[in-house]
Order: structure tokens, then sequence, then C-alpha cells
């Protein structure tokens, strides 16, 4: 019996010994490394994501699904305004418009922000500026040598529709012009008013610093209530 | 001192050495990981190779030069003829491995693209006089093919290349030294049990302690990695890169489980060998 009970507890220390050499082990680890590993740990962290990189060429579109939502509803202090909270803002690289000029063969979806992905797909909405509604600069461009391919043709006076998913927005061009360097636009303006801009030359080959910008005022549209 | 006592005092002394061996053998398993792996060019460009990055980045860089295409007058099928024939496969592979081997070798340098910025800029003519259009500005088309490979140059070169070379230069030879230094401390520790030892089969028990111990701790590291389901979250735009950053990782973490295997295979030879000297330590005490 006590041969057996020598022989049992021999054969135990078989599995106690490695696992607390385990637990042991890490332990020290821990204790040793810590204060040089936290830090590291702390910026490795922010290296990760919380869910998976959405793998995905297309984009997601709120435009075409809006019909089948409510509208968004007036508010309360003026009827003329939309609550910010009764529409869904787009995220980065949706489809939430789309952009026609009066006279002109431009007519392309619009999209919040200027990525190369939604330049390729439409007309972008520069994620620094606003979206139409907001009382600000909304910055939109395009490619010269496809959707804003015929932005040359504006005319002042000329009427830029932008139908959104929570809204229809009419501008008219009140100005052209050739910029050197592409420096040529205010976001820091207190009213509603658009700008389009995009290459320059137009049918030329080759990359230049120039831009051509489209200058519009505000006509109509629901003016969004950011407070609501 | 009786020898009862003598013989715990003797277990509490090998035991706390076998704990020694058992993070010494750790930490050379998790040295010799990391310079099969993160110090390894050759794991590198294995692991460039398996995530088919060459194809993916050709695809980024193309889809690139087509958006400064379609700035400058320029259709996206005119790159097709581009990246057959100026960038093909082969030559985003070369540049690639060039720039690996600067990394891996403390040489970076920047690479010098002149030849291919004169090529892509005579194909921007040449698809002019295709298209029938006049060239107005020279110096746009010149700008034009230097952005592009000014684009490529950043994507075939390695991101922070400056700073994980420095990093594998600084610590590629200490790595060696230290590694020298865990595996003759494990030895000498595993000498010095071997020696306080009269029966041998008694010593390779703790020798089997300790190396289970290094098994539970290096198999842990890559389970631990795996259960944090972190892996396929890293937060890297290019998918060309992400791909190639994800499969880097898990190679790495499948390394610990080769070294594990490794550990469970001298384990089970030396778990063989104490039950053969056991069974001789019994017979002859049996004897006599």
């Amino acid at each position: 019996m006590k041969h057996k009970h020598h022989r049992d507890g021999y054969r135990k220390n078989f599995i106690i010994l490695p696992i607390t050499f385990f637990i042991l082990g890490f332990f020290v680890l821990y204790l040793a490394a810590s204060p040089i590993l936290r830090p590291m740990a702390d910026v490795a962290g922010l290296l990760f994501l919380d869910e998976r990189r959405p793998v995905n060429d297309g984009f997601d579109s709120i435009f075409h699904v809006s019909s089948a939502l409510p509208a968004p509803e007036p508010s309360v202090d003026d009827p003329n305004t939309i609550k910010a909270s009764t529409f869904t803002f787009p995220s980065y690289g949706t489809h939430f418009g789309q952009i026609s000029i009066e006279g002109t063969s431009v007519d392309a979806p619009l999209f919040f922000g200027d990525g190369k992905a939604q330049l390729k797909q439409g007309a972008c909405v520069y994620n620094g500026s606003h979206i139409p509604g907001y009382g600000k600069t909304v910055l939109i461009s395009a490619h010269n040598n496809t959707w804003f391919h015929d932005l040359g043709s504006a005319q002042i006076g000329s009427i830029i529709t932008i139908n959104t998913n929570y809204g229809s927005y009419t501008y008219e061009v009140t100005a052209t012009k050739i910029s050197p360097d592409g420096s040529d636009y205010d976001l820091s303006a207190q009213e509603e008013n658009l700008i389009l801009y995009t290459c320059y030359p137009f049918d030329t080959l080759g990359l230049t610093p120039q831009r051509y910008f489209v200058y519009a005022k505000y006509v109509s549209g629901p003016l969004i209530s950011i407070y609501e | 001192m009786n020898r009862k006592t003598q013989s715990r005092i003797r277990f509490a002394v090998c035991s706390v050495l076998s704990f020694f061996i058992c993070m010494f053998c750790f930490l050379l398993l998790c040295v010799t990981v990391a310079q099969s792996t993160l110090l390894n060019e050759r794991f590198f460009l294995e692991q460039v190779a398996s995530s088919d990055y060459y194809a993916k980045l050709s695809e980024e860089i193309k889809q690139e030069f087509v958006s400064y295409g379609s700035a400058s007058g320029v259709d996206a099928n005119h790159f097709d003829y581009v990246f057959s024939e100026i960038l093909p496969p082969t030559q985003i592979q070369q540049d690639v491995e060039t720039s690996v081997h600067q990394v891996f070798t403390g040489t970076v340098t920047a690479l010098e693209y002149s030849h291919l910025t004169e090529q892509l800029e005579q194909s921007f003519y040449q698809y002019a006089r295709q298209k029938g259009m006049e060239i107005s500005d020279e110096s746009a088309v010149q700008y034009l093919a230097k952005t592009c490979i000014a684009t490529y140059s950043d994507y075939v070169n390695l991101p922070y290349a400056g700073q994980i070379s420095n990093l594998i230069i600084n610590y590629g030879k200490p790595i060696q030294f230290v590694s020298f230094v865990l595996l003759a401390l494990c030895l000498a520790l595993a000498a010095f049990i071997f020696v306080i030892n009269r029966w041998k089969h008694r010593a390779l028990r703790f020798y089997i302690f300790a190396l289970s111990g290094s098994l539970l701790m290096t198999i842990a590291v890559p389970i631990a990695a795996l259960l944090t389901n972190k892996i396929d979250k890293v937060s890297i735009a290019s998918p060309a890169l992400y791909d190639f950053a994800v499969t880097y990782l898990y190679g790495f973490l499948h390394y610990f489980f080769f070294g594990a295997f490794c550990l469970a295979v001298i384990l089970t030879i030396l778990g063989m060998v104490f039950a053969h000297l056991k069974r001789k330590a019994e017979s002859k005490e049996s004897f006599f």
C-alpha cells in the first residue's frame, strides 16, 4: 500500500510539475517583461480593428433604397428644414445621391468621400466639406476624363440639381474659374454654397496642377437642423 | 541528515533547476522562432509568394495609374498595355524582392526607375498618336509619367523599410549570442542535475518535467494569439498588404506549433529512455 501510494505520488509529478512550471513561467515572464511589453501592447492595439476589414470591391448605396424609407421629418421650428436625426447620414464611400448640370452632359452618381475608388464610380463630396443642406460649402470633385468631362460647358445661370437620399437641392452657377494650383475654394463660408472642380485642361494628355472650378449659389432644398 | 531528507532536498533543488531549464528552453525556442521568421529573408519571401502578393499589388498599382489617367485624358485600357509590357509581374516581383533584400541586409536605398519613367512617357506619346490627340504641354506628360512611377516606387518598397531594417540589423547579431547563452545554460543545468542524481533515470524525469513545461508554454502562445481572433482584424487598407500581413502572422504562429512538435518528439524519446532506465534500475535493485 505504501509502495502504491509512493508510486501514485511519483506519477502525479509528471502532471503537476509541468503545469506548475507553465503557470509559474508565464507569471515570471509577465513580471519581468510587462514594463516593456505593456506600452508596446497598447500601441499594437491601435493596429487592429474591432471588426474584420470589409472585403468589398463595390460600394454601399443609400440612395436607391431611400424611396422605400420614410421621408425625413420637418423641423418643429421651421417646416422648410429637416431633422438630422430622421435620415441616414452617408458614411465614407457611400453612394447617397445624383448630380446633374443643366446644359451639359454631366449626370453622375454622388458619393461621400473622394478616395480613388469613389472617384472611379462618380462625383465625390470632399469629406472635409459638408453635404447639401448643412448651410456651408459643399465641395464636389470628379475626373475630367469621365464624370466631369463636360463641366466646362456649364454656363453662368445654369441650374445644378442634386438629388440625395434625404432631399432634392438646386443651385445656380455664379462663376467659373481656372485655378493654377487648385486652391481656389473656401470651406469656411457660413452660407450654403456649392463648388465643383476637376482637373484642367480638358481633352489633353498629361497631369497638371491646374483645376477648373464652378461656383454655385443655393436656390432650393431642405436645410438640415443639426440639433434635432 | 538522513537519506530521506537528503532525497527530498535533492528533489527540491532539481525541481528548481528543472524550472529554470523549462524557462530557458522556452526562451531559446522563442529566439529560434524569431531567427527563423522575423529575422529571416527567405521566410518573408515565402509568405509574400503564398499570399499572392505580386499579382494583388500589380492590380492595386494599376488602379492608381487608372485614377491618374482619368485625370489626364488617358483611358483605363491603355494601362493593360503598360502592365503587360512596361511593368509586367516579373518586374514587380524583382523590385519587391530587391526591396526586401535591402531591408534584411541593411542597405535600404532608393531604387532607380528612370528607365521605367522614360518607357511610360513614350507609351503616353504613342497613345496620343493612336488617338489623334495633340500634346500641347510635354511637361504635363512627363509629370504624369513621374507621378505614376513615384506611386509605383511607394508600392513596391516596404512600408517603414528603414526602421524595420534597423531593427533587423540591431537585433540579428545579439540574438544569436543570446541563443548560445540560453543553450549553454540549459546544458549546464541539465549536466548538474545529471551529476547529482545517482540513479540517472531520476535525472531524466527532471528533464521530462522541464521540457513538458516548455511544451505547454510553447503551445500556449499560438493558441492564445488565435483565441484573441485579432489577426484577421489587422488594420491595413491595402488588400495586397493585408493578405500578406495575415499570411505572415499565421506563418509565424505555425512555427510555434512546429517547435512544440519538436519538443513533443524529444519528450517521447526521453520518455522511452526513462522507462528503459527505470526498468533496469528496478531490476538491479531487486537483484541486490
